[in-house]
């Protein structure tokens, strides 16, 4: 269809990758898509940094530089206040700073990000951490700001995202070392003692002389103290904690064991009576540790927590006296005049007072259709202006912006907290009471035979009771899933989500965003014919501008891109004009082309977004757009439809009804026009029918039914930008993912409960010994590790197992 | 047979040395990042600079 375009584009950008447009820019042999690609490579060509270019053979996508003016942008950077919310560490010359930098993606990107100091020479050192995305930079603060940082950065193609609750973040990952430490303990300790075990196991009955065997036994004491007082003590505790709220968890039973397993032992040695458990000991808390470390996985690039404050920027321009200062944007009160310039977003609730705002709600609504508000209109919160600056009175605090209220309320999880049992705590309850019973059944009947066995008898088959196996198999069941999906698009929060998505009756969906490609679009031309030449005029001024639906709209016309274009110009928020092959062209929306102020909007232009055309001053028509529905979308449907039960929720216009319904079927409910908060109180409607709710959304208009959901899943097609807080994010590309996904989390739980059986039947010939009396310490040092391994490896390989087998199938 | 004695002592040293030593590296944050090290590595050093000297070590208990 456009084999014309698609050959004038062949040649790749030698830095960005992107296709060339008719007009590139050449330099040193290397073809540039635009001047800010040939400025960052003479950059780093006259630094001889040209060894980026070689580092990686993946194209540079994405790595373009910042296309509008950053002149004001981090001007805010500029106020000492901000600068050290945002700074780790300063002292009379250093300061070390860390920086999120979203588009860093290949080695490339390491490289050069580690070579700052050559662009910059006020750099004094500059590191990455790449699986964090975050850049480490220690500067003079002398020599050099940290605005100046940021925009060389920015220049280069590595803007940072900025946000002051990113440094809440460090401290989170300090906190995660602790785990290496206990597993250290714990299997350092394990070691050392299963060595000073073994000779009394290979004694046989000769048995060792007694001060061998006192050395042996007291140092293995020694060494397993720090276990039990350190790297074993997150399950006394959350054992502890499950109890003060009258829960069982399986801490609980852990906890007995581990407990019980260590008196006994404590006693033997001091009385002793015999060598105890101590390698068993120590073994199950190593093993149970690697358990929690492996089902730990998380996905340190992507953040699931973000709120409001990580969309909205850090300061605004406060206009006080005539006089334009950054002021973080926690300390607007009502009253204050702030100025939002082109691209920025609109703070907190405000009312317009000088100039038009051009405002786009796409991260609100999802529709990315642009709306108009003159001075006087009231605006909300979230908005991006797309024109020129414009000047607002704050009416509400940020805090208490409508949308920020929206993130704030909490879901009601009063009767949700019930439902979220996991399947091992649940098991745990019974266990733990059978368990117990059995330990005094036992007891009881050995008093009346043997009374000097049975506390023996007791301690015995508690320690042997010790679900270690039980408490291992969901955590590596669990992980190996969220592994699993990962790889194919589906970056889950923790571990009990699987099990969530597993429980699902219900999957509700938004539209706009979540069934709809926001970057492609179908594009419809209505009005006056236009003739080869003028839609290849058309084209060649779309094709200058880097706006997203100009950049689609010139790669739709199958017509080559002819003339030179002259007198080039770019309103933001309006449209593009030009003259080409003595054309003059204006391509834009209806009241800028059409040169009017009257604005007749009829129906149809509300609903979709409109290109407007006028060639030499006269009106010729408008392309038609309107957001693509996912190519896989039908089939997905489909698929998710023979299990589920599916509705859709969405907050627009219900202008695609009829596509959608055939889509989804006449049994599923189609919901339009709903609010932020109507989609809220839809979810809770159906758990009070007891339905778990799947809900999959993208935009902060589902931010409140994602967090009421049972579990939520956003959907983002790029997992660097914004996505709302949820349980998991799935690529936008992997769509047709879902119902595999949903089923590998099904397939897990089967797993989990087969791992559970074969746990039980440890747990029953452990009980054999023990009831009987025959729990040696070698037995003990026999059964434990052998059963734990064998489970690991059942609940990691059959995990698997069930997601390959299912891929054959496809 | 008393020699035992000094040889389990020396060995449970050595033990906690590299106990000690792990300690170390993970509150040095060796084991933040196990990624970039390992590109890291690959690159020419065409200015010679300490940074890219970062080894990882890793120490194992006995």
């Amino acid at each position: 269809m456009a084999t014309d375009s698609i050959i004038n584009t062949t040649i790749a950008c030698f830095h960005c990758g992107d296709p060339c447009k008719e007009k590139s820019v050449q330099h040193n042999g290397h073809d540039f898509c635009c001047s800010g690609c040939r400025f960052v490579y003479e950059l780093l060509s006259n630094e001889g940094m040209d060894g980026y270019y070689e580092k990686s053979d993946k194209p540079f996508v994405g790595l373009k530089p910042d296309q509008f003016n950053t002149d004001q942008k981090y001007a805010y950077l500029d106020e000492q206040t901000i600068v050290n919310s945002l700074i780790d560490y300063s002292d009379s010359s250093r300061t070390h700073v860390t920086l999120h930098i979203p588009s860093m993606h290949c080695t490339s990107c390491i490289w050069l990000l580690e070579q700052l100091h050559r662009l910059n020479p006020s750099i004094l050192q500059s590191s990455v951490d790449f699986p964090k995305r975050k850049l480490m930079i220690e500067y003079d603060h002398n020599r050099t700001t940290l605005r100046q940082l940021v925009e060389l950065l920015t220049s280069i193609g590595y803007e940072p995202r900025i946000r002051l609750d990113a440094t809440k973040d460090n401290k989170s990952s300090r906190s995660d070392r602790s785990i290496y430490l206990k597993i250290g303990v714990a299997g350092f300790a394990f070691a050392n003692i299963m060595l000073f075990s073994l000779p009394d196991y290979f004694a046989g009955n000769v048995g060792l002389s007694s001060h061998f065997s006192a050395l042996f036994s007291w140092t293995s004491l020694i060494l397993s103290l720090p276990v039990l007082l350190y790297s074993a003590n997150d399950y006394f505790r959350s054992a502890y904690i499950g109890l003060k709220q009258k829960q069982i968890t399986i801490d609980l039973p852990l906890s007995i064991g581990i407990a019980v397993l260590f008196s006994q032992s404590l006693y033997d040695i001091t009385t002793g009576t015999g060598s105890g458990y101590l390698d068993s000991f120590s073994g199950l808390v190593f093993f149970l540790l690697i358990g929690r470390w492996f089902q730990q996985k998380s996905f340190q690039a992507i953040s699931f927590e973000r709120d409001y404050t990580s969309y909205f920027p850090i300061a605004v321009l406060k206009r006080s006296k005539g006089k334009d200062k950054s002021v973080p944007v926690d300390d607007l009160i009502p009253g204050d005049r702030i100025v939002v310039r082109n691209q920025e977003i609109v703070p907190t609730d405000a009312i317009l007072r000088n100039g038009t705002a051009h405002l786009n709600y796409q991260f609100v609504t999802g529709e990315s259709d642009l709306q108009v508000r003159n001075a006087g209109e009231y605006l909300y919160a979230g908005g991006r202006q797309e024109g020129s600056a414009i000047e607002l009175e704050v009416a509400r605090k940020v805090s208490h912006s409508y949308l920020t209220q929206l993130w704030n309320k909490p879901p009601a999880h009063t009767d949700k907290h019930e439902r979220a049992i996991d399947f091992a705590d649940k098991v745990a309850r019974y266990f733990t009471i059978v368990v117990l019973f059995l330990a005094c059944s036992a007891g009881l009947y050995w008093l009346t035979v043997s009374p000097t066995k049975a506390t023996r008898v007791v301690t015995s088959i508690l320690i042997v009771a010790c679900p270690c196996a039980l408490a291992l198999t969901a955590p590596f069941a669990y992980g190996m899933v969220m592994r699993l999906s990962a790889k194919r698009g589906l970056f889950l929060k923790n571990s009990s989500a699987v099990e969530k998505l597993a429980k699902t009756d219900i999957i509700l969906f938004d539209k706009t965003g979540t069934l709809t490609d926001t970057n492609s679009y179908e594009i419809e031309y209505h009005g006056e014919k236009l003739t080869a030449k003028e839609r290849s005029a058309v084209k060649s001024l779309a094709s200058q501008s880097t706006h997203p639906v100009s950049r689609y709209l010139a790669s739709q016309i199958d017509e080559p891109i002819g003339q030179n274009v002259i007198d080039f110009d770019e309103v933001p928020g309006q449209g593009i004009s030009g003259t080409v092959d003595s054309i003059k062209v204006k391509i834009g929306n209806k009241r800028w082309v059409a040169e009017t102020d009257t604005i007749d909007e009829s129906v149809d232009s509300i609903r979709q977004s409109q290109v407007w055309v006028s060639l030499n001053g006269h009106v010729k028509g408008a392309f038609h757009l309107q957001s693509k529905l996912r190519n896989s979308l039908a089939r997905t449907i489909k698929d998710l439809k023979k299990k589920y039960q599916i509705a859709l929720l969405s907050g627009d216009q219900p202008r695609d009804e009829e596509r959608l319904q055939s889509i989804f079927g006449q049994e599923s409910q189609l919901s339009f026009n709903k609010t932020p908060f109507e989609k809220l109180e839809y979810v809770k409607k159906l758990q009070r029918e007891n339905k778990r709710i799947l809900m999959i959304g993208d935009g902060l208009n589902d931010a409140g039914a994602l967090k009421q959901a049972d579990v939520s899943i956003s959907i983002s097609d790029d997992t660097a930008v914004f996505a709302p807080a949820s349980d998991g994010i799935l690529k936008g590309s992997d769509f047709d993912q879902l119902p595999d996904l949903l089923s590998l989390a099904g397939r897990s739980v089967k797993v989990i409960k087969i791992g559970y059986a074969l746990s039980f039947l440890y747990n029953l010939v452990g009980l054999s010994f023990a009831a009987t009396g025959n729990l040696t310490p070698v037995v003990s040092a026999i059964l434990m590790p052998i059963s734990s391994v064998s489970v690991v490896l059942f609940a990691t390989i059959a995990t698997k197992i069930a997601s390959g087998s299912k891929r054959e199938q496809l | 047979m008393s020699v035992i004695f000094i040889l389990i002592g020396a060995s449970l040293l050595l033990a906690i040395g590299f106990l000690i030593a792990f300690f170390w590296a993970v509150r040095n944050g060796q084991y933040d990042d196990t990624y970039t090290p390992s590109v890291r590595i690959l690159f020419d050093n065409e200015q010679e600079s300490s940074k890219h000297r970062k080894k990882q070590s890793r120490s194992m208990e006995s």
